[in-house]
Parts: structure tokens; sequence; C-alpha cells
């Protein structure tokens, strides 16, 4: 899972930069936005599927811990977000970035 | 301390993130075993290093979501707020009813038979058997075939099926009465020829409907009208003068041309045809002439939905009728994807009006979380329970089904049911889908009109009785008087 950045000078603003989206809702809304976004295009029903059939397949052998499921599918989850969803989003943020700093 | 995925520890005030194992770090320095994301409810045990699922928890999860929700939605007009949900618990006398009673299965799956081309009857029949209000109307006997008195009645036949799939046979079974029934009242509907499944739909909802009890013409609240009419809202703008002429109309379906957002065929989802059946729509110059300012004027008319039904039916028009001859029809083959979750807040007038008025007070087309005047957006959310599938041509094409029982998805083709997965059902190319609201919603303290029809019945009854009675005892007294 993505960290905060721990060197250079973002790493200082981040924590309270997120803080601050996290307070004033912001952070809700553009997360309910990607969420919108990403079952539109399939995205979350394909891996609520991969998941769910991964673990049917491995009650077999005792079954797999959620962990397990979330370490083995993240990269592919990561990647197939849809290009344009992404930089939509990022897109967002930016905006959001530049009227609360002075680049 | 403001986390944006909250994992609350059930043992003490503790809340952490779950990224770099901060709340398993907790459990473990504490001694502490459980803890839960707020967001879904899901515990986490550290002895199991795994989510467990427990009832108790789901249960409780659910409970006190529902009710915080409650708190947050007040009515618009009465600004009463919602009635608290209290789960039923049976008290004395319906425990001992309880008591001689043999559990039936709660689930239930049967094949139907093909009694001739019957394919598209068979794919809706299934989809009523997977509808949740319709299944638990017929199987509470809300509608006892075995009483009922009426000629024809097409929910008897709703009763008799859904008692056929929750038997212990599971053998595939043939509607035959039910398929007689409906040729002997809609001739159109007879004969061995491949009919459309959605004509069907809306035949066999009518049906129902009439031989159902509470059905009337208008506001009409039977089964059918409870479960599946909604309230369509067409907004009539004058562009010259700015007055918007407002109409409902009531609706069991929604039938949605196949639009995507963009020219390409690549993004044909669910989502893109209600914005195109939702969009404004310029109206010609003469087409409209406006109230308010009284000159024919250009308008533009716009669709939203004013009031949503608990079952969302959607239809795809894919076969065009280029004249009124069946046979100059093409079908549109292009798949659209829909998902398994769907939220209509955008496409509601409530929240179409919002944000036409934040349009227009040139604020940022911002996300409308949170308003409370909306409601919690749970009260939009629905969830996919079938879709109908057709393969081929116009007259010479097959239907099969996808239907969700519980979180299981099946594949029905006649008389065959295989175990499938969501994404065998949301690959396929769907001609109608079905969505049911995970929230349904009520009018506030009040006694549903069943029971106080029931009431007046009784009432009336014993006022008969009475009547009849006291003509009794007058003859008795004429007769006497007489005999003096």
């Amino acid at each position: 899972m993505p960290s905060a950045p721990t060197d250079g000078w973002s790493s200082a603003l981040y924590a309270p930069l997120r803080r601050r989206m996290v307070e004033n809702g912001d952070w809700d809304r553009i997360s309910a936005r990607l969420a919108r976004e990403l079952n539109e295009s399939g995205w979350i029903d394909r891996f609520r599927d991969l998941s769910k059939e991964m673990a049917r397949r491995a009650e077999a052998t005792g079954g797999v811990s959620v962990e397990t499921l979330m370490t083995e599918l993240w990269p592919q989850a990561e990647g197939e977000v849809p290009v344009g969803i992404r930089l939509e989003i990022i897109g967002v943020i930016r905006k959001l970035l530049e009227r609360q700093i002075e680049f | 301390m403001a986390l944006s995925r909250p994992y609350a520890c059930l043992h003490c005030p503790t809340a952490c993130c779950w990224s770099d194992g901060h709340i398993k770090q907790h459990l473990q320095d504490t001694g502490h075993d459980f803890c839960a994301d707020v967001k879904t409810g899901y515990v986490f045990c550290i002895e199991c290093d795994d989510f467990v699922y427990d009832s108790v928890f789901h249960r409780l999860y659910k409970t006190t979501m529902i009710a915080e929700e409650e708190k947050a939605t007040a009515f618009e007009t009465s600004k009463r707020l919602r009635e608290p949900y209290t789960p039923w618990e049976p008290n004395a006398r319906e425990r001992a009813a309880l008591e001689g009673t043999v559990a039936a299965p709660c689930q239930g799956r049967r094949g139907l038979l093909n009694l001739g081309q019957t394919c598209f009857m068979n794919v809706i029949l299934q989809s009523f058997i997977a509808n949740p209000l319709l299944r638990n109307y017929y199987l509470s006997d809300k509608h006892n075939s075995r009483l009922c008195k009426l000629k024809d009645c097409t929910s008897c036949e709703m009763d008799k099926l859904l008692a056929e799939v929750y038997s212990e046979n599971s053998a595939p079974y043939g509607p035959i009465d039910l398929l007689a029934k409906m040729w002997r009242i809609s001739s159109e509907l007879s004969g061995y020829a491949q009919q459309d499944a959605h004509e069907f739909f809306i035949t066999a909802l009518n049906h129902i409907h009439a031989t159902s009890r509470g059905s009337t013409s208008l506001q009409c609240i039977c089964i059918i009208h409870s479960t599946f009419a909604g309230l369509l809202q067409s907004d009539v703008k004058c562009e010259r003068c700015g007055k918007v002429a407002e109409k409902t109309d009531p609706m069991l379906d929604i039938s949605l041309e196949l639009k995507g957002d963009t020219s390409g065929e690549q993004d044909l989802t669910l989502a893109s045809c209600l914005r195109w059946y939702t969009h404004p729509e310029k109206l010609g110059p003469n087409e409209y002439s406006c109230e308010k300012c009284g000159k024919a004027s250009h308008a533009s008319k716009r669709l939203s939905i004013r009031k949503l039904p608990p079952v969302l039916s959607f239809q795809f028009k894919r076969f065009e009728h280029k004249s009124v001859d069946k046979s100059a029809a093409r079908k549109i083959e292009a798949p659209v994807r829909f998902p398994s979750s769907l939220n209509m807040a955008p496409f509601t007038t409530l929240v179409m009006h919002k944000q036409e008025l934040l349009k227009d007070n040139g604020t940022a087309s911002a996300s409308l979380i949170p308003d409370t005047a909306l409601g919690p957006e749970a009260l939009y959310d629905y969830d996919l329970f079938a879709v109908v599938c057709h393969e081929g041509q116009i007259d010479n094409g097959h239907y099969t089904c996808f239907a969700r029982s519980h979180d299981e998805w099946y594949r029905y083709d006649d008389d065959k049911v295989t175990h499938t997965t969501l994404s065998a059902c949301l690959n396929s190319q769907a001609y109608m889908c079905f969505y049911v609201k995970r929230h349904l919603d009520y009018k506030p303290w009040m006694t549903p009109s069943y029971m106080l029809i029931r009431e007046q019945a009784a009432a009336k009854e014993k006022e008969r009785e009475r009547e009849k009675e006291a003509a009794r005892m007058r003859e008795v007294e004429d007769e006497l008087l007489a005999a003096i």
C-alpha cells in the first residue's frame, strides 16, 4: 500500500495537508468520486469477482486470508485502474493543492 | 487525529490505520483481540490473523448504521424523522404458532421447461422468482391460490409458481397453467412463435396487478405497483422566460436507448444510457408554447426520476423497428456495461434540481455529499439481482437469464440451471437488468393499508350482522303483533 513520502519537503507537508483534506471533507468527496468512476468502469466488480473466486478456489486447501488476497491482487488492481480515471483524479487533487500551497 | 479509513479497537478507544500495520501493532502491544473497519463493519481477529464473520457483529453493525441514518434524515414536508427500525421479535402468541411449524428452505431454484419457444416467458418468470418483494409476498401467503375465487387469476399462478420453486422438488417445472392463462387473456401472446420478453414482462405485470388485492386504477397499492411503480418527472423549461412546467407520470420500468458518452462504442454503460435519458433535450421552436410568456418559444425538456421504485427494471432498446412490420427490424448487438451495485442519486429529480441550483449559483460542481436534505447516499443504492440476455436474431433467437440467490449467481437456460460467477453475468450481453433497493423506505407512523382495509371489512361485516339481527327481530315482532 502506498505510504507517506519520507523524504524531501513534500513529507513535511504531507501529514498536515492530508489531515486538512480529511477534516474539511475533501478526502471523502474525492474518494466518493473515485469510487463512482471505478464502479462505472467495471473495476470494482472485476476485483470483487476476482477476490471472491480466488478465495473460493483456496477453500479446498484451507482458505486464504484477506491480507493475502490483498497482497496478491494489489499490483494487478493498481495496474488496471483506467488511465483516464487516474489522470482525472490526480487533476482534481492537484487543483485542490494549488489553491492551498504556494509553489 | 484525522484518519481517512479508521480501524477501531473493540476493547479501548483507540483507532488506527490499517496501512503500515498500525492497528495490528496496537492489538499486539495491548493484547486486545479485535478491531473493526469503521467503513464496512468488518471485524479483524489478531489470533486468527484474518477478518472474521459473525452474524451478531454483522447485525449489530447494520442496525447501528440504520439508526444513525434515520437520525440524519427528515422528511421534506412533514419535517418528521424516519420511524426507527425495530427488528421483529415474535410475541408469545406468534412464538406458540411457530412451535409446530416445519422450516421451509430459504433457497429455491428450479429450471423451467420450454413449452415450445417459451424461453421469453421463462426468463421473466425467473426474474420474478428472484425478486425479493414478489417472492416474500407470495411465500407469506398474501395471495392464497387455494382460497382465491377470481377467474383466470394470474396472481394465483404466481403463488403456485413460488410454492413449486420453494418445495422440496428441484426437478425442472413446466408452468403450463400460467402459459394457458396468459394465452387466454392476451391473445397476441398465444401461439408458438417467439415473443419479446419485455412485452411479456409488461403484460404479465398488468395481469397480476388486475388480479391482486389493492388493485386500483389510480395510485394503486397492489403488490406489482408497490414493487415496480415509480414516478417519472418531465420538466419543460421555456428558454425565453425561464418558466418550468413540471409533469409527472407513473412508470413500471425504464426503457433506455443505447448511448455512450462519446461516439465510441467502448463506453456504453448503464450510467451513460441513464445520462442520455435524463439529458436536456431541445424542443423545436413550434413544439412548445409557454404558459407564462404565452409565445411559441424554444424550450428544453428534461426527464428525471421523481420517485424511485423498490425494484428498478431497465430494458435496453436493442430491437429497432423500422416500420410496423416486425420483420423489418434490426437488433443492436453492442454490449452495455452494467454494475452489480448502482447509485441512482444523480438521476433523481431532487438531486438534479439541486445540481442545477448549484450550477446557476456558480458554485464549483462539487459533490453533494454530505447534504442532509437529500438523505443519506444509502437510500439511493440498488443491487443487481437478475439479468435477461438474448442471443441470435430478432425472431430466431434464444433467451437466457442470470439470477442472484443471496450472494451466488446462477445461469438459467430454460430447464438447465448452472452455478456461475458475477463476472460471467456482467460480461453477458444484457437485454434487461433488474435492481432492488438496498434500503426500503416507508411512510412513518402509519398502519399498513391492508390492515386498515381488514379492520374496515370486519367492521362492515359486524354492522351487516347487526342489521340482519335487527331485521329478524322486527319480523318476529310483526308476527307476534299479527297474532294478537
